[in-house]
């Protein structure tokens, strides 16, 4: 079975603040802002670098944080997608 | 001239024909009423603030009057008037000049999108603002007055006003508001200023406002750069505590109080994350005015 691909929403228009390992994100096309911690931040951010599966984007946050690949980061990230795509900022990536 | 400059017959003439042209802070109100208690609480409150004859424009048309019917006789009211209609509720007469104050902050909250404007108390020392955004309840209002009694320069109680471009805070230093047992604690502190008529069971409960500053007044012209950012909490009993604030909580928060953020977006988050940026942020819980007063100057000092 295919693997859901999930990328960043093409007209998200997103900007960034961070202090200290916490990052503040406006998504200028709702208004709102989300207060990330840096594992959220991370995963977007890598998002915004290339389209990914679930599986293939916990690799990647958790290879660029050093952190280890399991179930709570796993979970982590499918908790972000699935809040992502609510918020209008990710979606799953066209076929 | 200011409003002290009228004599009460000239001031109730220009009030009762609508031609007081009050400028506060960045804005020029004209008002227009015959409320006796409104026009008392503008001699006493708002004496140092310039009036101006027949300005060519004024940001907000207000006007407080009393409706018509039976009512008028035996439950009187006062309804406020922003360009000739309500947008609010009436309310009894005797809150009449409480209702003066809500609605000038109202109009500034719905209307001045030119600026950025959050919900938070404002002082200022050494051209440095001490920002205060806080829940009601908090303390802000009697810390802010504690604070301009002490020597800080009034901006706001109430509204923090802010130059999207520059980052700069904009005075408005109109009356501080007080509530139920920040009324006496002030009083009781400070006899020497002047606290309008208390209204009574408001929606806030007792209400009272506290004549702001010559000097913050004379100043209103005057920004300032921002330097801290405060979220104040009053608990009975506490022992005083002052702790760092993380910066991106503080944006949050700031973002969470300002009434127009979505409307003016990007530049307003660009803003806010410049305040936040440089200012020193905290949280202060207190239950002694002295204790909080004292500690916020060795602020100001090592900051400086």
């Amino acid at each position: 079975m295919r693997k859901t691909v999930w990328c960043v929403a093409s007209d998200a228009r997103l900007h960034w603040r961070e202090w200290d390992g916490e990052v503040v994100l406006f998504h200028e096309n709702s208004g709102n802002i989300h207060h990330l911690n840096l594992f959220a931040a991370t995963a977007i951010r890598q998002l915004l670098e290339a389209p990914a599966d679930s599986e293939t984007l916990t690799e990647r946050t958790a290879s660029k944080l050093d952190l280890p690949v399991d179930d709570e980061a796993r979970d982590g990230i499918e908790q972000l997608l699935t809040r992502l795509k609510t918020l209008g900022i990710a979606r799953v990536a066209p076929s | 001239m200011n409003v002290s400059d009228l004599d009460d017959a000239d001031l109730a003439r220009r009030l009762r024909q609508g031609c007081l042209f009050l400028e506060t802070g960045p804005f020029i109100s004209r008002i227009q009423t015959s409320i006796e208690s409104v026009q008392a609480g503008i001699a006493l409150l708002y004496a140092g603030f310039p009036v101006h004859d027949n300005a060519p424009f004024a940001d907000f048309h207000v006007a407080l009057t009393r409706p018509a019917g039976l009512r008028r006789w035996f439950r009187p009211q006062v309804n406020f008037l922003f360009d000739g209609w309500t947008p609010f509720k009436p309310l009894p007469l005797e809150q009449a000049f409480a209702m003066f104050e809500w609605g000038m902050n109202w109009c500034v909250v719905n209307h001045a999108h030119k600026y950025l404007v959050l919900h938070a108390a404002v002082v200022e020392k050494g051209g440095r603002a001490l920002i205060m955004p806080a829940p009601p309840g908090a303390g802000k209002s009697t810390l802010c007055a504690a604070l301009v009694a002490s020597g800080w320069r009034l901006l706001s109680d109430e509204l923090a006003i802010i130059s999207p471009d520059s980052g700069q805070l904009l005075p408005l230093p109109r009356p501080v508001g007080l509530k139920n047992a920040s009324i006496d604690v002030i009083r009781t502190r400070y006899p020497d200023i002047a606290i309008g008529q208390e209204a009574l069971d408001t929606a806030k409960g007792t209400v009272a406002h506290m004549k702001p500053p010559g000097d913050s007044v004379a100043s209103q012209q005057l920004m300032a750069m921002p330097g801290w950012v405060l979220f104040p909490r009053y608990r009975e009993g506490s022992a005083l505590a002052l702790e760092p604030f993380s910066r991106a909580a503080t944006l949050s928060r700031l973002v969470g109080n300002a009434f127009n953020f979505t409307v003016l977006g990007r530049p307003a988050f660009e803003c806010l994350s410049r305040l936040v940026d440089d200012s020193g942020c905290y949280s202060l819980e207190y239950s002694s005015l002295d204790e909080a007063l004292e500690r916020l100057d060795k602020l100001e000092v090592s900051a400086s």
